[in-house]
Formats: structure tokens, C-alpha cells, sequence
């Protein structure tokens, strides 16, 4: 099977300057305080270019083994061929409640993927339940536009955030990055509506690609599926709700 | 240039999929030097490249094949079958870019292929149905096709043979045209099939639907465990390859069972090009291959030759073994190679709210669906058509509502509404018996070749009036079966007439070798042996005469151990 590749070093990572402090805002945002020193060392080490962060990345998910709810959830699987997603460091805008992605990713440059992990968020939220935040599907989107996407997509997914950009400059006369939360919330909403009243619109047809990407991502993240059971042991066709409830709390037949 | 092999062999099996798995094991086990000549790569059991261990999030991509395949114009026929390319198991499947194949612009032929130690094996449905006996009689009775020279009872002690060994999870469910195995435990229908099955029952006498019978192990037999199989777990993800071998594959099964013989010797990576034919002796003296990754020739020298490169494979080969005696293919006098494709064929679908068990769940991924045999072997009232049909039928997991990517809404409300339970949903796919028509047809190109030198086959098969009828008819059967067994919001979808139906689609192409009893009409006697050459078999799925509305990779297995346990007799006794 063709593998892709875990970790391609690319040059989008040329014009990244994130340094070694921007480093620090995701670790504290992730790992808590217990762990920044250790990581000091190591942001101190590849402080700098980000080709140096892209080239050492096998040694960040060394250090990030010390955490193993990290490690799951940065480094989704362990084999050679997922798509592993480097969560990215943010800062979150008090006064517009927006999640600044402080650096580029793979695919994407940091105000790209700043807005579309605020679009992703607007579309699936945290409720009681993980958003599409905390399943990372906007670092997952970022890995796949390297191993998955082919040339259309790429184009169509970085345009649809120019398109984003442009409605929100048109409708509120900013950028998407720059509005409320709630007019942010409000355009999301009203481009959903209307990308499915009407399909063959170029903006439509970019626009229902990411969401499906998006919904994609996030269904099938471990997040989303807490009742995933990989080896069930058998089949029942007719079960309560009571019966299946301890079945699945059991985790086998 | 050509080299020639040093050793001899007793038997040469071209093809390691079902069919090649078996033939390696029969002789095997006799006691038979056996090369099995596979083009595909090397495969362990469990493999590396199964994927069945994997969680959704694990999957390469998320599940999605990278989108360059689309831009290359790669695996573009797998596309049109399964709409979206999948990590999980696209491995297991042929690009058709690098191994073309060519049909008519405006009769597209979809040929699913599995280049690798084990062949569709891995891939397949393992739905496992015997033929019953007006199955083997339809040819003879209304005149279509070549009479087929075996009937069910010569099957029969076959059909227990292949189903002991590969363990079948069946019901004995009494029916003629369906006749009972040598089951393990059945799977369970859901309450949803249960309360159809009961309904159906009140009211017909031939109409049943019934639990498929799966080559899934339930209760795995001494011998399957010393293979290292074990009981099926229910994940459903059998097309990733099973690191259990709980279902039936020639990795798992027959091909572990044969090297443990010490008889058995494996080439991969050898494409068969064609069979070599002594004008001398008038017999196959082996076999000639490409090597699939440098191209050099070599050929290889058997008693025995079994060809089991599945159906239209075969007939590739078969076609491009030509000698003064064979201008136009071997084992091919009577002109009759490449003729009679066929292929199940669907076109009518219903599906319907199974209401009244909306405090009922499943649980598991069961790994086989439900059946409703063919009820139509007679012409009954004023049907305007030959044969008959099934349906591939299920209800086994209750589904939900999905989430709104391809639909409106997004945010906190449709998120919470997202993946609730539905009512339980029924679906009908029609499996149609198509007729053996001797125009449908494969053949060599008179110009292209692949990169290996072979001539590409080209097929050239359609669906015809008789076929239409049925779909019309079998609308109406389902709808009707849909409103017995008490389903509501039913939807019925009709094939219209003027639509191309893509022979191939149901991946169960049959024909191109048949058998029957008479040389001038057919390729192979009784006992899948050429008639012009009598130490070449043919047991695959290009042997069939007809191809009923059962799958038919059961039957192939049958035809293939027969076959063997015949070759070895004449063997024994030096004929061969
Ligand atoms: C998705 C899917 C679902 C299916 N479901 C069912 C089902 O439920 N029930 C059922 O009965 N059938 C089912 N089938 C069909 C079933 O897989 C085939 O009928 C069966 O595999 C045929 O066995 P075979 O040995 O003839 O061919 P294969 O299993 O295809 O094996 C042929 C082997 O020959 C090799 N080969 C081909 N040409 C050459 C050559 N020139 N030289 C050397 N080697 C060669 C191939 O690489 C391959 O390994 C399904 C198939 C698919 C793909």
C-alpha cells in the first residue's frame, strides 16, 4: 500500500517565522504548567525556523509520549501512514472570542487557518459534547490537504477562505478574523443557508466541499465516537435500550 | 528471450484467488508437486496491509483515497462502483490504468479484479449458496445457452466438502431452491427481518427471506482453529483483510492448508501469458509468464494444468495460447472461448420503515445480509420473461439520522440532533439471473497490449429484453413483498429501459469456457476438462453454463475440488 508520508517537509514552512515562545502558548494551552519546563528545553532547542520544528517532528512526538492523552490526540494513530495533525499554538482574541492561530501549518498560513477553525467551530460547537476544536479537525484538514487533497482541492479550499474574507468584508465591511462572535455566527449561518438554496454557485460549491470536509473530519474522530467499539465480538439484532447501554459500557458482547 | 524452469511439476494452478486456493489445496493434500502462479504481489496471513485493526480516525486519509487517483484517471472503473475510493481496502483492488481492460465506448463492462497472493478472496462478499437443481437444469429446459453436463447431485458431496473446510454460518432453512449445507450457528436477523420473515411466511409459500449464510466462522471446527482461525467478532470490516481469519480467504485457508503439505511452491509477481501446447503429445506442457516487474519471460512445465485466474482472466489466457493446432486460442475448436459472458445484474431496489420496534437496537456489525431466493424458476401467470431473480435484502442495523454535511444546518441544534436513532429501514436489491447469450462476448484487441506484451481483453456484454422484463416484474414483486411484510414509506426504484446497465456491476462475471457435453458446443466435459486437451482444467467462474441468481464462488469451489479429486484419479492411474 502507498504509504504518504508522516511528515513532509515542504516549502510552505520557508516563510514561517513561529518562534519558540509561540511554541510555549500551546504547550501551556495543552499540557498544562507541569510540563512547560520540559518543554522549554525542546522549544528552546528548535526555536526558530519552522523547517527545523517540520524536520524534528518525529522528536516532538517523542516528548509528547510523556502525556499519552496528548500523544492520542496529537498523533492520531501511530502508524506511519495517518495523517498526524501537530495541533497549532493559539491565543485566544478576548474581545472577539476568536482562537488566533499563531502559526502557519502545513498547507495553510495562520490567518487561514485561524478562520477556518473558527467556521469549523461555528459549525459543529462544544456543547456537552466535544466540537470540532477539541477533535482537531482543522490540523486533520491541514495534514490532508498534503496527503489527500489534489490540485481542485487545494485551490478550492484555500479560495473558499478568500470567499469567506470577501463576504465578510462586503456584508460587515472587516475581515472574517476582525467581526464579533456573533456576526461571524450570523454569516456562517446565512452562507449555509443559502450555499443549499442555491447549489451552482461557485461560493456554494466550495462552501458544502469544506463543510463536508469538516463534518467528515469531525464523524470520524475519536472525539466524536466515544462509543466506538473496534471489536464488538458478536451480533444482536434486537436489544433494549438498557440491554444495549450495558453491552456498550461493557465494550463486548 | 525465455528461460525455462528446471522443475517439473505435477500441477500448475494459475490464479491464488478462491478458486487457485482451492485447487493448490486438493492436490496438495493428495500428495502433488503444486505451483501456484500468481501475477499479484506477495501477501502474508495476517498482512501488513490489512487494515482491519484500525478505528475510523486511524485509516489513512480519514478513509478517503488521496485525490490524485482522480487526477491521474487511476482505479477510475472501482470509482464508478463504489462512488468514493477508500483507504481502508483499495489495496486489494486493480487500477485499471495499469492493467486496462476494453469494452465498447457506449457499453462500458466493469471487470473488479484483485491482483495480489489470494486474489478477490480477501475482497468478496462471502455470501455462500448452493445452487439448487433447476438451476443446473434451466439451459437444457428452455434452450438458452449450452445444457450444463452436471446436476446438483454430482455437486452435492462437493458443496459439503468446500463447506466443511471453509465453515459456512447458515440456517437450514428446508428450501429446494436452496438446498440446506453443512452449516455453523446462523447469524441473527434483527427484530426488523424477523417481523418481515414471520409476515412473509403467513402469507406465501415460495416467497422466504431467510438469514444469508455467511463464510464467516461462528463455531470455528478443530481443523479452521489449527489453521489459526477463529470465531468472526462481528467488526464487518472483512474487505480490510482479517488478522483473525475469521472469514474464508485463500490467505486464511487454503493456501496455509496446502504449504503445510511441503508440496506447495508459490510464484508471485508471474503474469501467465499463455498456455504452452506440445503438438507432439497434444497436451499443455505448462505455462508461459511475464515477470510482472521486469518483464522477462520464463515458463514453467506441469503434467497438469489448472486454470483459475478467475473467469475473464482465463479467458485472457486462454485466448492468447494459440498454436498451429489453436490458431484462435487453446482448447478453443469449437469456437466457443469468450462466449456466453454473464453476470447477475440488479435494477429494481425497494426499501421501507420496518415500523413497531422503535425500543429495538443492534448491536455489532453483522457481517452478512438476508436473502429472498429466487421465487420465479417456473413461468407462473403472464410473466414475459426466462428464469428468475433474488434479492440481496437487510435490515440488520437500525439506522440513524446522519448528520447534515450534505444537507442544511450547522451549529449546537443539528449537532445535538445529529446520529439519533431511526426507524428500522429495509432494503431490496434485486439479483437477476442473466441468460447466456452467445453474443456476449470476450475477446483479444486486434491492437493494444499492456505493458506486459498481452493483448487487452475486450468485452463486449449487455443486458437484453429478457433481462428488462424481469426488472419490471421484480419492481413490482418487491413492492408487493415490501407491503406483506408490514414495511411502510416504501420506495421503489426502477432501472428505466433506456438505461445503460454495466455488465460486471455485481462482480460475479461468469462464462467464457462452459462446460457441456458436447465438444462442438462447449470448452470443457463434465468435469471442467478441456475437450481438446485433456490435461487442461478450467474451474473457475469461466467453466459456468449459467449463472443462476446466487452468488457463485460456492459453486466454483465445488467445480474446483471435483475437478482436482478427478485430475488426481487420472493422474494415479497414469493417464494424465
Ligand atoms: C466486493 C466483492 C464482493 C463479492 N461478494 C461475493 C459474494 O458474496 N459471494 C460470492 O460468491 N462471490 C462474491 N464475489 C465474487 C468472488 O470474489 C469471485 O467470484 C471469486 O473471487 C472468484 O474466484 P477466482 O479464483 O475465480 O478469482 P479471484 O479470486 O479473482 O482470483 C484470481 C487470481 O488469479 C490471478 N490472476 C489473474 N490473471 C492471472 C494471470 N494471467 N497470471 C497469473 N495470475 C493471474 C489474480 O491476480 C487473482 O489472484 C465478490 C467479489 C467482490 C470483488
Amino acid at each position: 500500500m502507498p504509504e504518504t508520508p508522516n511528515n513532509p517537509g515542504h516549502s510552505e514552512s520557508e516563510k514561517n517565522t513561529a518562534s519558540g515562545s509561540v511554541g510555549n502558548v500551546s504547550f501551556i494551552m495543552l499540557l498544562g504548567a507541569g510540563l512547560i519546563s520540559i518543554r522549554r528545553r525542546y522549544i528552546k532547542y528548535y526555536s526558530g525556523k519552522f523547517n527545523v520544528f517540520c524536520k524534528r517532528h518525529n522528536r516532538w512526538e517523542i516528548i509528547y509520549m510523556l502525556d499519552n492523552k496528548i500523544t492520542r490526540r496529537v498523533f492520531l494513530g501511530t502508524t506511519l501512514c495517518v495523517v498526524t495533525a501537530p495541533l497549532f499554538a493559539t491565543l485566544l482574541n478576548e474581545q472577539n472570542n476568536l482562537q488566533k492561530v499563531l502559526m502557519d501549518g502545513q498547507f495553510f498560513n495562520a490567518a487561514e487557518l485561524t478562520l477556518l477553525t473558527d467556521v469549523a467551530e461555528i459549525m459543529i460547537p462544544k456543547t456537552d459534547t466535544p466540537g470540532a476544536t477539541d477533535a482537531h479537525v482543522i490540523p486533520v484538514l491541514d495534514g490532508l490537504m498534503l496527503t489527500w487533497a489534489g490540485v481542485k482541492s487545494k485551490r478550492q479550499f484555500r479560495f473558499i477562505v478568500a470567499q469567506i474574507n470577501d463576504l465578510a468584508k462586503s456584508t460587515y465591511g472587516s475581515v472574517y478574523n476582525k467581526l464579533a462572535f456573533d456576526d461571524r455566527f450570523l454569516l456562517i449561518e446565512q452562507l449555509d443557508k443559502t450555499a443549499f438554496a442555491n447549489k451552482k454557485s461557485v461560493l456554494s460549491t466550495h462552501y458544502r466541499r469544506l463543510k463536508e470536509m469538516v463534518f467528515h473530519i469531525y464523524y470520524t474522530s475519536e472525539e466524536a465516537n466515544p462509543d466506538f467499539i473496534l471489536i464488538p465480538g458478536g451480533y444482536r439484532g434486537s436489544l433494549s435500550k438498557q440491554e444495549l447501554d450495558t453491552i456498550q459500557a461493557r465494550g463486548y458482547l | 528471450m525465455s528461460t525455462q524452469q528446471a522443475t517439473q511439476y505435477d500441477v500448475i494452478v494459475v490464479g491464488s484467488g478462491i478458486t487457485g486456493g482451492w485447487a493448490a489445496k486438493e492436490f496438495c493434500e493428495k500428495g502433488f508437486n503444486t505451483l501456484v502462479i500468481e501475477r499479484g504481489r506477495h501477501l502474508d496471513h495476517p498482512s501488513p496491509e490489512y487494515n482491519d485493526m484500525k478505528t475510523p480516525w486511524q485509516l489513512e486519509n480519514r478513509g478517503l483515497a488521496t485525490e490524485l487517483y482522480d487526477e491521474e484517471g487511476r482505479y477510475r472503473m472501482l470509482k464508478a462502483k463504489k462512488k468514493t475510493l477508500k483507504t481502508d481496502s483499495i489495496q486489494f483492488f486493480v487500477d485499471d490504468k495499469e492493467a486496462p481492460y476494453s469494452y465498447p465506448d457506449d457499453r462500458p463492462f466493469m471487470w473488479t479484479r484483485g491482483h495480489q497472493l489470494g486474489g478477490r478472496s480477501l475482497t468478496w462478499g462471502r455470501q455462500v449458496l448452493r445452487w439448487g437443481a433447476k438451476d443446473f437444469e434451466a439451459n437444457a429446459k428452455d434452450g438458452h445457452g449450452v445444457p450444463w453436463p452436471i446436476s446438483y447431485d454430482d455437486l452435492k458431496p462437493w458443496y459439503d466438502h468446500v463447506e466443511t473446510f471453509i465453515g459456512v454460518a447458515g440456517n437450514k432453512d428446508g428450501l429446494d431452491v436452496l438446498p440446506d449445507g453443512v452449516f455453523q450457528k446462523p447469524w441473527q436477523m434483527s427484530c426488523a427481518e424477523q417481523s418481515i420473515a414471520k409476515k412473509m411466511a403467513e402469507k406465501y409459500t415460495d416467497r422466504h427471506l431467510i438469514i444469508g449464510r455467511s463464510a464467516n466462522l461462528t463455531e470455528p471446527s478443530a481443523e479452521q482453529r489449527t489453521l489459526g482461525r477463529i470465531a468472526c467478532q462481528a467488526r464487518s470490516y472483512c474487505a480490510r483483510g482479517c488478522t483473525l481469519g475469521a472469514y474464508f480467504s485463500s490467505l486464511s485457508a487454503t493456501l496455509p492448508a496446502a504449504k503445510a503439505t511441503g508440496k506447495l511452491t508459490i510464484v508471485t509477481d508471474a503474469i501467465a501469458s499463455h498456455v504452452n501446447y506440445d503438438e507432439k503429445t497434444g497436451k499443455a506442457s505448462g505455462i508461459m509468464v511475464v515477470d510482472a516487474n521486469t518483464l522477462e519471460q520464463r515458463s514453467y512445465r506441469a503434467r497438469v494444468v489448472f486454470l483459475c485466474a478467475s473467469a475473464l482472466g482465463t479467458v485472457q489466457i486462454l485466448l492468447n495460447s494459440k498454436s498451429k493446432t489453436f490458431p484462435n486460442g487453446i482448447a478453443n475448436s469449437s469456437g466457443v472461448v469468450g462466449r456466453y459472458i454473464m453476470d447477475h445484474f440488479t435494477g429494481a431496489v425497494g426499501m421501507g420503515e420496518v415500523p413497531g420496534f422503535d425500543d429495538q437496537y443492534s448491536y455489532g456489525r453483522r457481517p452478512i445480509a438476508t436473502y429472498i431466493p429466487n421465487f420465479r424458476h417456473e413461468k407462473t401467470g403472464n410473466v414475459n420473461f426466462t428464469r428468475g431473480y433474488g434479492y440481496q435484502t437487510t435490515a440488520g442495523a437500525r439506522p440513524s439520522s446522519g448528520n447534515t454535511a450534505k444537507r442544511e444546518g450547522i451549529g449546537a441544534k443539528v449537532k445535538a440532533e445529529a446520529n439519533q436513532p431511526k426507524p428500522w429501514h429495509f432494503k431490496a436489491f434485486m439479483y437477476g439471473e442473466m441468460l447466456p447469450y452467445y453474443d456476449n462476448q470476450a475477446s483479444l484487441h486486434p491492437t493494444k497490449k499492456d505493458k506486459w506484451g498481452i493483448p487487452l481483453l475486450h468485452i463486449d456484454a449487455q443486458v437484453r429484453d429478457n433481462e428488462r422484463h424481469m426488472i419490471s416484474q421484480a419492481a413490482k414483486d418487491i413492492k408487493e413483498i415490501l407491503e406483506v411484510g408490514g414495511c411502510t414509506k416504501i420506495k421503489i426504484i426502477e432501472t428505466p429501459k433506456d438505461q445503460h446497465i454495466t455488465v460486471g456491476n455485481r462482480t460475479h462475471e461468469m462464462g467464457g469456457a462452459c462446460m457441456g457435453a458436447d465438444p462442438k458446443t462447449s470448452v470443457l466435459n463434465k468435469w471442467a476438462q478441456a475437450h481438446d486437451v485433456d490435461n487442461l482444467f478450467v474451474t473457475d467462474g469461466a467453466c459456468m453454463s449459467s449463472c443462476a441468481t446466487q452468488n457463485p464462488s460456492l459453486t466454483y469451489m465445488a467445480i474446483t475440488a471435483r475437478a482436482a479429486d478427478y485430475a488426481t484419479k487420472l493422474m494415479n492411474q497414469g493417464i494424465l
